[in-house]
């Protein structure tokens, strides 16, 4: 928060006018760079997958392989997002402060972006993969989906008028809940092996080609970089927004004190 | 005139009514619901999730040793079995009502299970690739394949289940299997 610009926003003084600082667009130009380069490696450097079978057969996903730049980054930037909220709600219900409620309400926005994103590159990976678009009682597909429904409702808990302290307490528990379910999606693949079509983990298997490691590891990177611009900017959203709600109540106690005709003292009571 | 004094003559101590001012009255209308309603839906739809992977119990894979061990006591049951295509083992042909089929064989851990297919085919149907075929034990010698046991399993519904191979061997056949023309 220190590097972001801190010109009048008409509001009051000493909020910053804008949510982009230094770091914030060295983060977005790296992230256009970054998704250039992953672009031209995803589609002119990775091969396609084929494999050959002792038969003679060629097997594999061919070009539809390069889904996977998309959908894996994105599952692992939806762990991320859920698993920085409960991390962060954990903090809260510790510390009290909110800088970790608005840590926990930020991520878990991005989460759910990511989740979504998740879901949709996975059926579009699954049509010409599985020959299905969805599979109801898929515990992969199910589990994800429920995932990303505990994030929503999460966020839309936090919109019913309460108390700050209230709201934030009671999201932080829903976090909590919901972070287990975090842990059943990424292991469904080995502890329902025969309840899935999703396939199981190809990096700790490491049955991977180095060109496609390569690239996959360089969507990590680049999701990465997103992540943290994504996050910069929604918590300082976050923070302005706190600001101008605690500007408005100042601005209600000065009208009736001054419709008392009552000065302020210098410890802000009357 | 009047008895009250003008303004300007206020004592703020004394004539200004200072107790609380009544609450506002609570907000009325789609703001005030719409997040109680949002909640209420997702935790509808969460209901209706868990509900339908609960219902759908034929979700679960048999896999082919072990479809052909309870093949007796599964009867015409309906139920997924998944396999490995035995590669050079598909051929189509027409069934006695005229419709088209795929019959091919499908292997796991040595035990071998013929198929006939009438569904669509997956792009992904390719020798060696896991499928996870919808149908039941059909007992007839009609549709011989490598099993040849008396029975064939009869599918209406296929999906792939890919693994999560992605390296390369053999490169050099494929790139001959390439120029054959095998795959563009």
């Amino acid at each position: 928060m220190t590097t972001a610009a801190t010109e009048s926003t008409g509001i009051g003084d000493g909020i910053p006018a804008t949510t982009s600082s230094k770091a914030t667009k060295v983060l977005g130009w790296l992230t256009l760079a970054g998704f250039a380069v992953l672009v031209a490696l995803a589609f002119a450097w990775v091969p396609e997958d084929t494999r050959i079978t002792e038969q003679g057969d060629v097997v594999g996903q061919f070009d539809a392989v390069r889904l996977m730049f998309v959908h894996v980054p994105s599952a692992i930037l939806a762990y991320t997002g859920f698993g920085l909220t409960f991390l962060a709600s954990l903090a809260y219900l510790r510390w009290r402060t909110d800088w970790w409620d608005m840590m926990a309400h930020a991520s878990a926005e991005i989460g759910v972006l990511f989740g979504g994103l998740t879901l949709v590159t996975g059926s579009i990976w699954g049509r010409p993969t599985w020959q299905t678009w969805w599979e109801w009682g898929d515990v992969r597909l199910v589990t994800t989906l429920v995932m990303v429904l505990v994030f929503i409702g999460y966020l839309a808990v936090r919109r019913i008028p309460a108390d700050v302290a209230v709201k934030a307490r009671r999201s932080a528990v829903i976090a909590l809940v919901g972070a287990v379910n975090i842990v059943i999606v990424n292991r469904s693949v080995d502890w329902w092996e025969n309840r899935t079509l999703h396939q199981q983990s190809t990096l700790i298997a490491r049955k991977i080609r180095d060109e496609t490691l390569f690239t996959l590891s360089f969507s990590f990177a680049v999701g990465m970089v997103l992540f943290a611009w994504l996050l910069l900017h929604r918590f300082r959203t976050a923070y302005l927004q706190s600001q101008i709600e605690e500007l408005e109540v100042n601005e209600a106690l000065a009208e009736r004190r001054a419709e008392a005709g009552i000065s302020e003292s210098p410890g802000g009571r009357p | 005139m009047t008895d009250t004094p003008p303004e300007d003559t206020i004592d703020p101590g004394e004539a200004m009514d200072l107790s609380p001012r009544p609450a506002r009255p609570p907000r009325r209308g789609i703001r005030r619901w719409a997040p109680v309603l949002v909640v209420a839906i997702v935790a509808v739809v969460i209901g209706i999730v868990l509900w339908q992977v609960l219902a759908d119990a034929t979700l679960v894979f048999r896999e082919v040793d072990d479809a052909v061990e309870r093949r007796e006591e599964l009867g015409d049951d309906r139920f997924r079995m998944i396999g490995s295509p035995v590669s050079g083992s598909v051929q189509e042909l027409s069934l006695e009502d005229g419709r088209p089929a795929v019959a091919f064989s499908v292997t796991l851990d040595g035990v071998v299970a013929d198929v006939v297919h009438t569904g669509a085919t997956s792009d992904q149907f390719q020798p060696e690739v896991p499928v996870v075929i919808d149908g039941h034990w059909v007992r007839s010698s009609a549709y011989a394949g490598a099993a040849d046991d008396g029975w064939y399993f009869a599918s209406d519904r296929m999906l792939v289940k890919h693994d999560n191979d992605y390296r390369v061997e053999n490169q050099d056949r494929i790139d001959d299997a390439e120029e054959r023309g095998q795959y563009e």
